[in-house]
């Protein structure tokens, strides 16, 4: 038989709850809090990947799914229409920029609607977009700059661009502009669509190189889930294709790889999972500490109730849901607030990560619903995990056990040895007796002086020195603003020019100074392996089994091909070349051999520490001096391919020169990383530069080091500063590196400080909630204590003595567990190689300092409460 | 020589038509070594007489003296102090604390006023009370009449002008009743100790050495 009681338990959960109204807010403000820390950790994580996504986008140069190419009118009408499509743009390529200016910066002349110029992130920030019937246009500053062209409104500038093969000058008065962004892939002009037509009817375009003129569609569909498969059916649904590109029905499709990148959480190491693990862990930990506590202390205190209501027949089930109810409203009132919070603290505290993250991406605090989503799930989990225990004893308790039922008394039969007591060994005896909730109080507080020792500790440790010299070489390191960027990297093309150099070099606060060379990999140099060291080498790089082996092949072949298989059965691979001015050597660390011997007489190179090679080992550098392209049938020469009529290819061969150095490698170096080109490929060589010129053309310098006087050092870098804002050029300097250091410093600190002062909270709300309950639990054993003769003084000091012993207990647990992470001073010092273990224990004293204090208050002031009610109201109280 | 002495002592609750006269102008003595049992139906308003001589509670007039002290004349803490060298306690529940052992129970008085416990006088005690045994048992291990003999040895420990004793018997059965009744008689005779116990229960009310009757606020008669 099924009897409906559901109401009947609910309304004795809630009637219950309101005879708890102390428990209810503490265990609130401990949900809340709960709450908050995963809320804040969920954002900070979150915000991450938004502004990595985000910064994906800006180096596609959109934000929208897709893209729909080289559209005709007429499809582009037909496609907008369909259902699948959330939201369109169009962009249309009049031509790109020709003159001199630049070659070097890829710039499109264009019109883009306003929603193509929103996802494109080309919208003007002053000014407008171009109106339509005008001669107006808006471009990026870049463009602007390079052009000459000032930034104000009505400016007129003029551009000379191929339009389909055909050149032309344009004027235009500029309607507004927006920040260049580095890692975007072009830069952009844009125009009216009638001065687009205006433009093509003028040259009589035919369109045969589709991408100028054509339709361009930008997409939004309705999620990004699959967009690829969403836009091809879109196009079967207007009767098109994108897979076979010869039939007449085919169109392009461009997706957003922004949106099919893992985000950051697929590119996160595992240290930083690690992290992540073991502060997810520490929250459910603390808050797991303080709502068990709270339920099984309430629990304890309403057993008789429970034992009652047993006795007219409630069931153990029902108990347990009484309680689990109870446990739910609670969640539901703490949960949001906590979510608000913690968001709110997250928002804040994004920035301090992102600023360690890099330099491109800049987002807001991210509302993702799967932040609260997720923080709803582990809030609910945590209470549910501490119900379990004091929901199972609640729901077991035999009635008549009940009736006598005093919580937790310790398990002895006796306690022996002591002949008498004071009011600290009856201090002393009621947290022994209770020891369950003593530890887990103690554990509680203790856990947020541990976090922020270590905090301390951490930080403490981080060692400027250290990563100043690890960091920064030299006072300066100037170069291309693209070696400095990750996203871009080093070549021939961007490379600062000798003229530059020489600007810098005139400075008179220069001490000392070199030019390291670098040169594009596809020019570098080969060098014959063994075979295992390249296998080692191109596993370590990623590379699968199917590309290794492939390689091995082809390399294999090419050997026995060069120079009548002088080197059978090895592999060559390219090597990464630098060649250093002396100045540029004596920076790095030589952690073998010796480094000045590469300046001397005999062909000798080093190479880095982790190489496999050794020194004193021979290398055989192969140098491309000739490539061609021969038709073998009619002797003509050519440089590329392109140039090639298609026809002619399978008569082609190539016909390459190589020269060869053998060398002595003579000492292994570190701080490469930073003195080298910032990205990998190959076994990294390092020369003499007068060796590397004298092998390669082709060679541009990578960046040019100088020292500097030290008390000119401030003065070097304002000039340094002022110099690169207006030019393509970067630097790095100390005072750049150690600003980095501090900003790294002031992240840790930050959030360290946060999670220990929020752990601090939900300890000391634990501490509170035991010694609250634990004197309003016992106020008839304090009302007998006070007719015995116990007076109030001695009563507040007893109670203070708890609170002592709590603090005590939790300090000394915090130094105990501090020893244990002593150990781990090894760790880090190998994980963060710039931080020197040192110990402090001033962040211990501080806390003990202010547990103390807490230890002494807390239990005071509820005395104040507890004596509110006489001795007699007390003794009379019913249980 | 009167070592309790009341005069017109009363105690109301509330105001107006709702004032309860728990004491309505009780006034008796108690002679020293006098073993006294106050008799009444419950809410006659013998608990509220207890606490009013135990000093545990203020009259709302009339006065209480106990060993020639005027309690009224005492401020909280002084009272206090005066209470735990002065009167012993026995409660119905025996209300020891739970996390100390019986002789720390038994001693706890003493402690608190700062003295050591004589200890031939304690052995004497929990010898006649036959609790030597358990000295190191924690209460909750101990049945209901053993624990009642602790609170004895407790309330006798210091040597009080007076032990009060409030329904000592009412969670016990009725043999036990006898055991530990039948101890407090002894203990009242051997140590020549003054006791005022209050039960609704006639039967055990005769082995007190006189009876008082209470009822609504004020003595009946004397016997």
């Amino acid at each position: 038989m099924k009897i409906s009681n559901q109401k009947c338990i609910r309304r004795l959960s809630l009637k219950n709850m309101v005879a708890t109204k102390a428990r209810n807010i503490i265990a609130i403000i401990a949900i809340a809090l709960t709450t908050l820390l995963f809320t804040a950790l969920f954002t900070i994580m979150m915000s991450i990947s938004k502004g990595y996504e985000q910064s994906n986008f800006r180096m596609v140069g959109t934000s929208s799914h897709g893209e729909f190419k080289r559209l005709s009118k007429e499809q582009y009408e037909l496609l907008k229409e369909d259902e699948g499509i959330e939201e369109y743009g169009l962009r249309r390529i009049v031509g790109v920029g020709s003159s001199q200016e630049f070659l070097k910066n890829y710039t499109e002349i264009s019109f883009m609607d306003e929603n193509t110029t929103k996802w494109g992130f080309t919208t003007p920030t002053t000014g407008n977009l171009p109106k339509e019937g005008t001669n107006e246009a808006a471009a990026d500053t870049r463009v602007l700059k390079i052009l000459n062209v000032p930034l104000e409104l009505g400016a007129e500038f003029s551009i000379t661009m191929d339009v389909d093969g055909k050149e032309t000058t344009e004027s235009f008065v500029l309607s507004g502009w927006w920040e260049y962004d580095l890692v975007s892939p072009a830069g952009n002009v844009l125009i009216p669509h009638s001065r687009l037509e205006h433009i093509f009817e003028k040259l009589n375009t035919e369109f045969i190189d589709d991408s100028i003129g054509s339709y361009m569609m930008t997409v939004m569909l309705k999620d990004s889930r699959d967009i690829f498969g969403e836009m091809s059916e879109i196009l079967g649904r207007n009767g098109f294709q994108a897979m076979d590109k010869s039939a007449d029905n085919y169109v392009s499709i461009g997706v957003n790889w922004g949106y099919a990148s893992e985000g950051i959480f697929g590119d996160m190491d595992t240290g930083t999972l690690i992290i992540g693990i073991l502060i997810l862990t520490i929250i459910v930990l603390t808050g797991y500490l303080i709502i068990y506590n709270i339920f099984r202390i309430s629990v304890a205190n309403e057993i008789r109730h429970y034992g009652m209501l047993k006795t007219i027949g409630t069931t153990g089930t029902q108990i347990r849901k009484i309680i689990l109810i109870q446990a739910m409203v609670l969640s539901i009132v703490g949960i949001p607030v906590g979510m608000l919070l913690g968001w709110g603290i997250g928002g804040v505290l994004t920035p301090y990560v992102i600023e360690q993250l890099n330099g491109v991406m800049d987002a807001g605090t991210s509302i993702s619903p799967i932040i609260f989503v997720f923080s709803t799930i582990f809030a609910l989990l945590t209470v549910l995990i501490s119900c379990f225990k004091p929901v199972k004893i609640a729901g077991s308790v035999s009635p008549v056990e009940a009736l006598r039922y005093t919580e937790a008394v310790s398990c002895n039969k006796t306690r022996t040895g002591k002949r008498g007591t004071s009011l600290w060994g009856m201090a002393t005896a009621n947290l022994a007796g209770r020891k369950g909730r003593t530890l887990l109080t103690v554990l509680s507080l203790s856990l947020s002086v541990l976090l922020f020792t270590i905090t301390i500790t951490f930080v403490n440790s981080f060692s400027i020195d250290k990563y100043l010299s690890g960091m920064a070489a030299a006072d300066f390191q100037v170069s291309s603003a693209e070696y400095f960027n990750v996203t871009m990297g080093w070549t021939v093309d961007n490379a600062m020019s000798m003229d530059e150099i020489e600007q810098f070099s005139a400075l008179e606060e220069i001490t000392d100074s070199g030019i390291t060379y670098g040169i594009d990999w596809e020019n570098s140099p080969r060098a014959f392996f063994e075979e295992e060291t390249v296998r080692a080498r191109m596993k370590a790089y990623g590379y699968d089994s199917d590309s290794i082996e492939e390689t091995m092949k082809s390399e294999k072949e090419f050997a026995e091909s060069y120079k009548d298989g002088k080197y059978q059965g090895k592999i060559s691979d390219i090597v990464q070349i630098v060649g250093m001015d002396p100045f540029c050597a004596t920076k790095l660390t030589v952690t073998e051999g010796d480094i000045t011997r590469i300046f001397g007489e005999e062909k000798a190179i080093a190479v880095t520490e982790d190489s496999l090679l050794k020194v004193g080992d021979k290398l055989c550098v192969s140098y491309l001096d000739k490539s061609e392209l021969v038709n073998q049938r009619t002797s003509e020469v050519y440089a590329e391919y392109e140039d090639i009529p298609e026809e002619e290819w399978p008569d082609i061969i190539t016909n390459e020169e190589w020269h060869e150095e053998e060398y002595t490698i003579v000492a292994k170096v570190a701080g490469m990383d930073i003195l080298g080109y910032r990205f990998s490929f190959g076994e990294k060589l390092l020369f003499s530069s007068q060796e590397m010129l004298a092998n390669t053309t082709e060679v541009a310098p990578l960046y040019y080091l100088f020292d500097v006087d030290d008390e000119k050092e401030a003065q070097a870098e304002v000039f340094m500063a002022q110099y690169t804002e207006n030019s393509p050029l970067g630097y790095d300097s100390k005072a750049v590196v150690a600003e980095e250091f501090k900003s790294f410093n002031r992240m840790f600190l930050v959030l360290g400080c946060t999670l220990s002062f929020v752990v601090a909270l939900v300890g000391i709300l634990n501490f509170i909630n035991i010694v609250l309950t634990g004197i309003v639990s016992r106020r008839k054993e304090f009302a007998i204590l006070q007719a015995i003769g116990m007076t109030g003084n001695q009563l507040c000091r007893m109670l203070v003595f708890e609170g002592l012993l709590y603090t005590a207990g939790a300090s000394a647990m915090a130094v105990v567990l501090n020893f244990l992470t002593i150990p781990m001073g090894k760790v880090i010092e190998k994980v963060f190689w710039f931080c020197e273990f040192r110990y402090t224990i001033v962040p211990m004293l501080i806390s003990v300092v202010v547990l103390s204090a807490i230890g002494i208050v807390i239990p005071m002031i509820t005395y104040q409460i507890l004596i509110r009610k006489s001795v007699v109201e007390r003794i009379r109280e019913t249980e | 020589m009167s070592i309790l002495k009341t005069d017109e002592l009363k105690k109301y609750y509330g105001t107006g038509e709702n004032q309860v006269r728990a004491l309505d102008g009780v006034s008796f003595q108690v002679e020293k070594g006098e073993f006294v049992s106050v008799v009444g139906t419950s809410g006659s308003g013998k608990s509220t007489l207890l606490h009013m001589l135990g000093g545990l509670d203020r009259p709302t007039s009339g006065m209480v003296s106990i060993d020639g002290q005027d309690l009224s004349e005492l401020k909280d803490d002084a009272l206090c102090i005066f209470r735990r060298r002065k009167i012993g306690f026995v409660f119905q529940n025996y209300n020891l604390v739970p996390s100390l052992n019986v002789y720390e129970n038994i001693v706890l008085p003493v402690q608190l006023d700062g003295r050591v416990p004589d200890e031939a006088f304690l052995k004497t005690i929990v010898d006649t009370l036959g609790i030597s045994e358990k000295l190191n048992s924690l209460p909750n291990n101990l049945s209901g009449g053993q624990q009642q003999r602790v609170a004895i040895a407790r309330a006798l420990v210091s040597k009080p002008a007076i032990i009060l004793a409030d329904e000592p018997t009412g969670n016990l059965d009725s043999r036990t009743s006898q055991d530990v009744l039948g101890l407090l008689k002894i203990s009242s005779n051997k140590f020549a100790q003054t006791i005022v116990m209050i039960t609704h229960d006639e039967e055990i009310a005769q082995l007190a050495d006189r009876i008082v009757r209470i009822e609504d606020g004020k003595i009946l008669a004397r016997e």
